[in-house]
């Protein structure tokens, strides 16, 4: 019997363990689902309600704080919809991709097949780079900024967003993994170098790069302190620095809270299910940039 | 091989990244530098050099000191813990026969992450709520009436958002060791089994030593985000209450930032040195691990 409890117990702990972390990770999407379908009054009357009608919605297809989110008539939005923060996110983050994804791709392309003076010098400043949170540059940026007259801009919320150390890192990586005798009989063939890496590297890293794509979405899509710092204005907001914004009032609606943190997390949730491999893969090549 | 009559191909594809790193990244990091030494006076449009003085008053400003405190506080609570959890749990999950299942935990430890701080913290202040909230509904339900402030009382506030910032990274972290330890050779385990080592055993012996360099890496990583650890605690709290959360970062943007930017590019220069030292330690550490 004691036998029987030894090898048990461990077995037995563990799994309960890892399901009470597994409710513990999906509590707060729960909760975020159940709230968003809740009227005010659902919401705050808690006292006559038992445990479970206190937690579930009355009724599933209440939408009336989406529609309030969306058309900017709850009370927090003062007028702004919540579309404009989507709007606004997603011109940043796409408009800072495809520079992000251009750059990467020649500077990593420079750095792993060609030889050049100063290249290890260069090389290793954008390293020292990849170190360093965005965050503790952007004081010194935001006068950058300020003096370009770019406060309340796409532009001045993108510039720091357009360029990644660690896609070109990333993709110096992959290219490096090409052998040199494809380039050479492309070379001999007498294609110009911008052809061979748009015709023969770049078809053998596109893996690479659509990981890089889906994680510098999701990153930019997720940056708050710039952001923050840039935007005066709700109409230049993007989705985070929204949200924040109008979490901050004194009284705190949470049904209407919620739906717009639903319309913040479903495009980055949908983007993680389809793309789940790469995301994962991204992390394990190199778990930099937290 | 002849190289060099591509050199200069190999410079132009380098050189707008470069250029671009320049201005976004180099310009600023020399004008917060130069912002720390000198004393600007706008007006005249004249600046003096001052040397030392700005860092003087950063390091014994009673409110920097008080943040780093508080960043190391919570920096003390979010790092072991994470470490720990994320072993114990990509241990579990390893140790499954079934991959699908391992999978499937995976991708939910892995979901906060791809939510922003700012969604999480607005949800789990919900959560948190001292009224309407789910954690004082349920502990009222279970008889216990008394019901805390978690957000807004100074003893409670860090805890609380140490666990946001728990919540959002645990799945990285997992991740990085649940693959790790899927490279580990069963061969490995085998041998151990047949010695008759049991499976905590095997853990300690195999497991943790083959680990170091991620266990090196997202301590670094994960010692780094919390450390500028920003995000959730402004929307909540703000910093408040009193100062409780008022990490380094929190400090820097409220208090410093629109009264004397010479200051805040002082403690700007003093965070990227500590930061870039963090790093470059790991990184020597790292790189002549892997070499073994």
């Amino acid at each position: 019997m004691g036998r029987v409890l030894v090898r048990w117990f461990p077995w037995l702990g563990s799994r309960a363990f890892l399901l009470v972390m597994l409710l513990f990770m999906l509590l707060p999407f729960f909760i975020m689902f159940v709230t968003a379908f809740k009227s005010a009054p659902e919401i705050n009357d808690v006292a006559s309600r038992g445990l479970i009608r206190r937690t579930l919605p009355d009724h599933w297809l209440n939408l009336e704080n989406f529609r309030d989110v969306i058309l900017g008539t709850s009370p927090m939005l003062h007028g702004v919809s919540f579309l404009v923060f989507i709007r606004n996110s997603l011109i940043i983050t796409l408009g800072s991709l495809v520079p992000a994804v251009i750059l990467a791709i020649t500077a990593g392309y420079g750095f792993a097949k060609f030889r050049f003076p100063g290249k290890h010098v260069f090389f290793f400043l954008l390293l020292g780079l990849l170190m360093v949170p965005i965050e503790s540059i952007s004081i010194p940026l935001y006068l950058v900024v300020a003096r370009l007259g770019l406060v309340d801009t796409y532009l001045g919320v993108m510039l720091p967003f357009m360029i990644s150390a660690f896609g070109m890192f990333m993709i110096k990586q992959a290219i490096e993994g090409i052998p040199q005798d494809y380039i050479e009989a492309a070379r001999v063939d007498g294609c110009g170098e911008f052809w061979i890496l748009l015709n023969v590297i770049l078809p053998m890293i596109r893996p690479t790069v659509v990981t890089f794509i889906v994680i510098k979405f999701l990153w930019t899509w997720n940056e708050y302190f710039w952001p923050y710092l840039v935007t005066n204005q709700d109409q230049m907001k993007p989705i985070t620095v929204g949200l924040a914004k109008f979490s901050n009032e004194l009284f705190q609606d949470y049904g209407p809270l919620t739906a717009s943190v639903i319309l913040t997390i479903i495009p980055t949730l949908l983007i993680f299910i389809f793309s789940r491999r790469f995301i994962v893969r991204s992390i394990t090549i190199s778990g930099l940039k937290g | 091989m002849n190289h060099d009559r591509y050199a200069k191909y190999g410079f132009f594809f380098v050189l707008p990244s470069v250029l671009y790193f320049g201005l976004v990244f180099f310009y600023p990091l020399a004008l917060a530098f130069w912002n720390a030494f000198h004393s600007v006076n706008i007006l005249q449009a004249t600046s003096e050099w001052v040397g030392w003085e700005k860092f003087v008053k950063v390091l014994g400003h009673s409110g920097f000191q008080r943040s780093v405190l508080v960043t190391c506080g919570y920096v003390l609570m979010v790092v072991p813990a994470l470490l720990l959890f994320s072993l114990a749990l990509s241990a579990i999950i390893v140790s499954f026969r079934k991959k699908f299942f391992g999978d499937v935990a995976t991708t939910i430890f892995f979901l906060p992450v791809v939510t922003s701080l700012v969604s999480a913290g607005i949800i789990w202040q919900w959560i948190f709520d001292p009224t309407l909230g789910v954690v004082n509904n349920v502990l009222n339900t279970l008889g216990i009436q008394h019901s805390l402030t978690w957000l807004q009382s100074p003893n409670t506030a860090l805890p609380t958002v140490a666990v946001i910032g728990f919540w959002v990274r645990l799945g990285f972290d997992l991740v990085i060791f649940v693959t790790a330890m899927n490279s580990i050779p069963e061969s490995y385990y085998e041998a151990a089994e047949m010695d008759g080592a049991s499976g905590f055993q095997q853990f300690l012996r195999i497991t943790l030593p083959l680990l170091n360099p991620q266990i090196v890496m997202v301590s670094t990583i994960e010692f780094i985000f919390a450390f500028k650890a920003f995000d959730q605690i402004f929307v909540t709290t703000r910093g408040g209450p009193s100062g409780a959360t008022k990490t380094v970062m929190v400090f820097l943007l409220k208090d410093v930032f629109n009264n004397d930017y010479g200051v805040a590019c002082a403690i700007t220069v003093l965070l990227l040195c500590f930061l870039f030292t963090i790093s470059f330690v790991q990184w020597k550490f790292f790189s002549t691990k892997v070499e073994h």
